[in-house]
């Protein structure tokens, strides 16, 4: 996936506007991984979903890193925070709050 | 991340004030995703597919707030949602009267004068009166930050919040949510912890596990 500057600054114009939430008093969209460590669970197989969620992913981290240097866990976090409250719904999520 | 991935939303304080806003996110969830309940957390972690006719969703209520109760709750339920309160046995067994301060010293933001009656913590009626229609689970005994070299601490965290539980709820919960969002892997005297408790899902920052 190609990142343009364009999408880099749009990018980040929504993790500066995510995280002037009040947290204490709204929902935050997350994305977790799912882990099963009994060993019970066949391999996972990607998905198109998740195949184009971790190219993004993937692609926007590259791209933040290249600008801003290395990225921080609470980066990161705030990266499939806006991921999230992008792809949840057919709207923003925190476009639901307003 | 390129396989399944797990959609939850986190909340913490639900004040009445912002029940409309609570309203509008739960219609919006309910309206493309299904209710999730442990049973199905652990098939969709066995086999990568939810056993419901849509994807899940996890709306996640930490700290164990009175008002997630009293405002989120009944939402919850009009709109068919399953949420997961994530409680703290330390906080709902605080004196009222102590649990503003409590809260302050441990890390938990509250409503200022929420309540006349000084509690904002959930109660072990209301606690008992989730479990089932929705989902109790664990955040530690105290929402304290613990030092990973503290074994002590550590098994009364982590353990003894499953002990608390058990003994109020009559049965042991399923899920552990680490505070500051652990994962179970990376540090051996956490790890024996949590195995002695018995939880079956760890919680963390960025993935959900299964451990038995």
């Amino acid at each position: 996936m190609q990142i343009d500057d364009a999408f880099l600054d749009e990018f980040e114009a929504d993790i500066v506007r995510l995280s002037r939430r009040t947290y204490a008093e709204v929902g935050v969209p997350m994305y977790l991984v799912p882990e099963d460590l009994t060993n019970q669970t066949a391999h996972h197989q990607p998905n198109a979903q998740g195949q184009t969620l971790h190219d993004t992913f993937t692609a926007v981290c590259a791209a933040l890193a290249a600008r801003n240097g290395a990225l921080s866990s609470q980066d990161i976090a705030h990266v499939l925070e806006v991921l999230a409250d992008r792809h949840f719904l057919d709207q923003p999520f925190s476009a639901v709050a307003r | 991340m390129n396989g399944p991935t797990l959609r939850v939303v986190n909340y913490h304080l639900t004040p009445t004030m912002r029940a409309d806003q609570y309203d509008r996110e739960f219609a919006a969830l309910a309206a493309r995703y299904a209710p999730v309940r442990e049973d199905h957390l652990q098939t969709y972690l066995r086999t990568n597919r939810w056993p419901m006719d849509r994807e899940g969703v996890l709306p996640v209520f930490y700290n164990g707030y009175r008002n997630n109760f009293d405002v989120a709750r009944p939402l919850l339920e009009k709109h068919g949602l399953v949420g997961w309160f994530m409680a703290v046995p330390g906080y709902t067994d605080c004196p009222f009267n102590e649990q503003s301060k409590f809260a302050a010293s441990h890390t938990i933001a509250t409503v200022p004068d929420e309540y006349s009656d000084g509690r904002s913590a959930l109660s072990w009626d209301e606690l008992r009166a989730l479990d089932g229609p929705h989902v109790v689970a664990s955040h530690t005994r105290s929402h304290t930050r613990v030092g990973l070299d503290d074994a002590a601490v550590m098994h009364s965290e982590i353990v003894g919040a499953q002990e608390d539980f058990t003994r109020e709820l009559g049965h042991p919960v399923r899920s552990f949510a680490w505070l500051h969002g652990g994962r179970y892997g990376h540090n051996r005297f956490a790890d024996a912890a949590v195995d002695r408790a018995g939880y079956e899902f760890l919680f963390s920052n960025f993935a959900v596990q299964k451990l038995r």
